[in-house]
């Protein structure tokens, strides 16, 4: 197997999914790049290999969703082998935003998010229908408060310029204020059922209602065509649009292949890689609006092989990343809670983000904050020689010789992490920390200490905030 | 009334207990197991939460059939002190239990892998086993039931069995492999014991009920996977009243199935709930939710289904209680023979 092959599929799957042990890259690799996108592409539910239900019979929580999502997403991130999957329904969940501190309703939450997993590398018109029937966000967004004698443009607007089109591209705006109006117009009736209360029996997911009595039944003008438009119409004059394309493959170069900066910069700031968002732009039509296409296109794509730790690593997938490394929490066990809170404490509680904008991506993930956090979190991990997966680390170290030379104990650690690169300054600084040991006996009980060592200085490095 | 007909058997809905509690009181938070604990009495344990503000939310409820609290014993502990040396009667992963002739409950615990017994004033008096494969060892417990004996069943259910221990932990005897043959288990749940001393095991994650004798040996079984009449998705409990009749906590279907006495179908049930004494208590308290109530959409069509139905038992005046886990609340049937029992025409 190339060396190539494997920092490539390590590549991949830091992208298309939050990371893999070093046998999980061997073995994919192995199988071949095309093949492994293809894989991650088509997940089933039998592919995902996880003991959902043994681990719901542990969680009782999640059974029947009406508690516990956060860790329930967290455990499909860091179990499933449909890695695309759940990487698609964070992306998805960081676009079509909600947040429970409004919404105040797991279930209804859980829904959603099972909504975006099914749907994430569906057709994004699909997607948009389902977006705008989903209670939650017909919630979050007020449009249950807008009426045909009286709209409420939230939901109008944000499905514009948050959803689907952006405000601007190439300089120019892409809808008009009575755009928004019309829209807004065309989404009324789209409703929510009085839910039932939460106490005493616990929360019901909120169910979606169409009121035709609520529907505004004018005519309507909407990015320039006129018809008694309803929300499906304005949805399929959406999905046309040549922003539309723009604005989905920016956001899916910006989560896979590079930061593009904020979505408000978008309309003035040109793309940095304009040939790539034309490609994808092109299959989105050529496509019929296919996601999976798009991702197809991308990951086999020279602009995504080509673009290694070229983007900061979110705080779920750092610390996703690095729970799949250490091989913790693949068995259900008491305190899930405090990887939830770790979430909250780097920048990025799931199902709360901090406005209908999403998350801010790229180096605004990191502060002094959260830096701190997040490396605390990740060297006690990489420290910690009762996990298996530092465990299984250290005896591939062993494995290599009776004796570790500096050059190799640095080299062989960034390899087993994943193939991490390092600036040639940075391997050097650690090369010349690991030579005032020498060479180390790999039979030696403080080799495991040694290694644990190396690793907790790796991860501290800027290169590796980057995947 | 809603009733569900059989022929020569109805059940009629009789009431709901329980609310939404989740500190203590009044009420249950996750409840997992149910056993009759005296005439017209109840116990339940409630799994809880792991949220550190909910204390002490795992905890066993001992109340009337009409809905009058008796008693509460048992606390959680946190997560980093759930190991060996957590103090007895606490709970991390509650699962199960169940009450002997004198009055004692015996509560499992999957985590602690450990039983708590309690005597019947709800002082702790000790807890016995631990963790492994070998004779007087399990691995994560979730079923109990005492024998007329006081003997106490015991599913092993990681390593795919069943154990026979005294009330004081002694163990006797086992029975049981992985795999889905007969007498086989793969990962059960329950267990129950019914009138002539014959156990009954929910072969749970073999979507089957299993029936031995009272030393094991293997009687019959039934139930395949899926969500037709008979079918089961992951059942969870069984309870045999006097006649026979089985009833199977078909926990992922979100029903309750009947079984004639050699397995086969009868009838199911999907749930009548209506507002508790304690519900209706809290509802009381305060004004929004009466009034979200009386507006929401749906409500008793919603509310009254059955919602992860995880216990079931019977007692000897033929009412049949199901515990429903994510309701936080039981309901309550009776068995009605259509057999004329004397009176007027």
């Amino acid at each position: 197997m190339a060396d190539n092959d494997i920092a490539l599929m390590a590549h991949l799957m830091r992208r298309a999914g939050f990371g893999a042990q070093y046998d999980e890259i061997v073995e994919r690799a192995d199988r071949g790049y095309e093949a492994t996108v293809e894989e991650l592409l088509n997940p089933t539910d039998e592919s995902h290999g996880m003991n959902l239900d043994l681990a719901e019979r542990s969680f009782l929580e999640w059974n029947h969703f009406i508690r516990a999502v956060p860790e329930y997403v967290m455990w499909r991130m860091i179990n499933s082998r449909n890695q695309l999957e759940e990487k698609m329904m964070l992306f998805w969940h960081g676009i079509l935003c909600t947040a429970d501190s409004k919404t105040q309703s797991y279930v209804t939450s859980q829904a959603e998010l099972d909504m975006l997993r099914k749907n994430g590398m569906g057709n994004f018109r699909d997607l948009l229908m389902e977006i705008s029937r989903d209670p939650a966000m017909i919630y979050f967004l007020d449009n249950c408060l807008s009426h045909k004698d009286n709209i409420n443009e939230n939901y109008g607007r944000e499905l514009l310029e948050l959803f689907s089109m952006g405000v601007g591209m190439d300089g120019q705006f892409n809808y008009t204020e009575d755009d928004v109006k019309e829209c807004a117009r065309a989404f009324t009736g789209w409703t929510i059922g009085n839910n039932i209360p939460g106490q005493p029996y616990g929360r019901y997911p909120s169910q979606f209602v169409y009121n035709p009595s609520d529907h505004d039944e004018g005519m309507k003008t909407f990015l320039g065509e006129t018809g008694n438009f309803n929300g499906e119409d304005v949805i399929d004059i959406i999905v046309k649009q040549p922003a539309t394309a723009r604005f989905i493959s920016r956001h899916m170069y910006s989560y896979f292949v590079a930061d593009e900066g904020g979505v408000p910069s978008w309309m003035e700031t040109p793309p940095r890689d304009m040939d790539t968002i034309k490609m994808l732009e092109d299959v989105y039509f050529s496509s019929g609006y296919d996601l999976k296409a798009m991702l197809r296109a991308l990951f086999n794509s020279d602009a995504f092989k080509e673009a290694r730790f070229q983007r900061i690593k979110g705080p779920i997938e750092s610390i996703v990343s690095t729970i799949r490394l250490a091989g913790d929490w693949t068995t259900p066990k008491p305190g899930f809670e405090i990887i939830f809170d770790e979430m909250k404490h780097m920048g990025q509680e799931i199902l709360n983000p901090p406005s209908v904008e999403g998350w801010h991506t790229g180096k605004e993930w990191i502060d002094g904050g959260t830096l701190v956090r997040r490396i605390n979190f990740t060297a006690d991990y990489v420290g910690d020689l009762t996990q298996p997966g530092i465990q299984d680390l250290v005896q591939k170290l062993q494995s290599e010789g009776p004796v570790m030379s500096p050059v190799n104990l640095v080299d062989g650690c960034l390899r087993l992490l994943g193939c991490y690169e390092l600036e040639p300054e940075t391997r050097q600084m650690l090369i010349n920390h690991a030579d005032k040991s020498g060479d180390l006996p790999t039979g030696n009980p403080e080799f495991a200490g040694q290694v644990a060592q190396m690793l907790q200085m790796i991860v501290a490095t800027k290169e590796y905030l980057y995947a | 009334m809603v009733t569900t007909e059989i022929a020569p058997i109805t059940f009629e809905y009789s009431h709901t207990i329980g609310r939404q509690e989740n500190r203590s009181g009044s009420g249950f938070f996750y409840p997992v197991d149910i056993a009759v604990s005296g005439k017209n009495q109840l116990s339940v344990i409630s799994r809880g939460s792991e949220t550190p503000a909910f204390f002490p939310c795992k905890r066993v409820t001992v109340f009337t059939v009409d809905e009058q609290l008796l008693q509460e014993f048992g606390q959680k502990i946190p997560p980093e002190e759930a190991d060996e040396n957590a103090p007895a009667g606490t709970f991390m992963w509650p699962t199960a239990l169940t009450v002997d002739g004198k009055g004692n409950t015996f509560v499992a615990d999957e985590w602690l892998q450990r039983i708590t017994v309690f005597d019947k004033d709800g002082e702790c008096t000790g807890t016995w086993g631990r963790q492994g494969s070998g004779e007087g060892e399990f691995n994560k417990p979730s079923g109990l039931a005492c024998d007329a004996n006081d003997d106490v069943y015991l599913v092993d259910s990681y390593n795919h069995r069943v154990q026979v221990y005294t009330g004081k932990g002694e163990f006797k005897f086992q029975w049981g492999s992985e795999g889905n043959g007969d007498g086989q288990f793969s990962f059960p749940w329950g267990i129950e014991i019914d009138y002539s001393g014959n156990v009954w095991v929910a072969d749970w994650r073999n979507d089957r009920i299993q029936k031995f004798t009272p030393d094991g040996q293997f009687l019959m079984k039934f139930g395949s996977t899926g969500d037709g009449d008979g079918q089961l998705n992951r059942p969870t409990k069984m309870a045999v009243d006097k006649d026979g009749i089985i009833y199977v906590a078909d926990f992922k279907n979100d029903r309750l199935q009947v079984f004639d006495a050699e397995g086969n179908f009868m009838t199911k049930l999907l749930g009548e709930a209506t507002l508790s004494t304690w519900g209706r208590q809290r509802v009381m308290l305060d004004a929004t939710i009466v009034k979200g109530r009386e507006m929401a959409h749906n409500l008793h069509d919603r509310e009254k289904l059955f919602h992860g139905p995880i216990s079931v038992e019977v007692d000897d005046e033929g009412r049949i209680y199901v515990l429903e886990c994510p309701r936080q609340r039981l309901q309550v049937y009776h068995k009605q023979h259509a057999i004329f029992g004397g009176g007027q025409l």
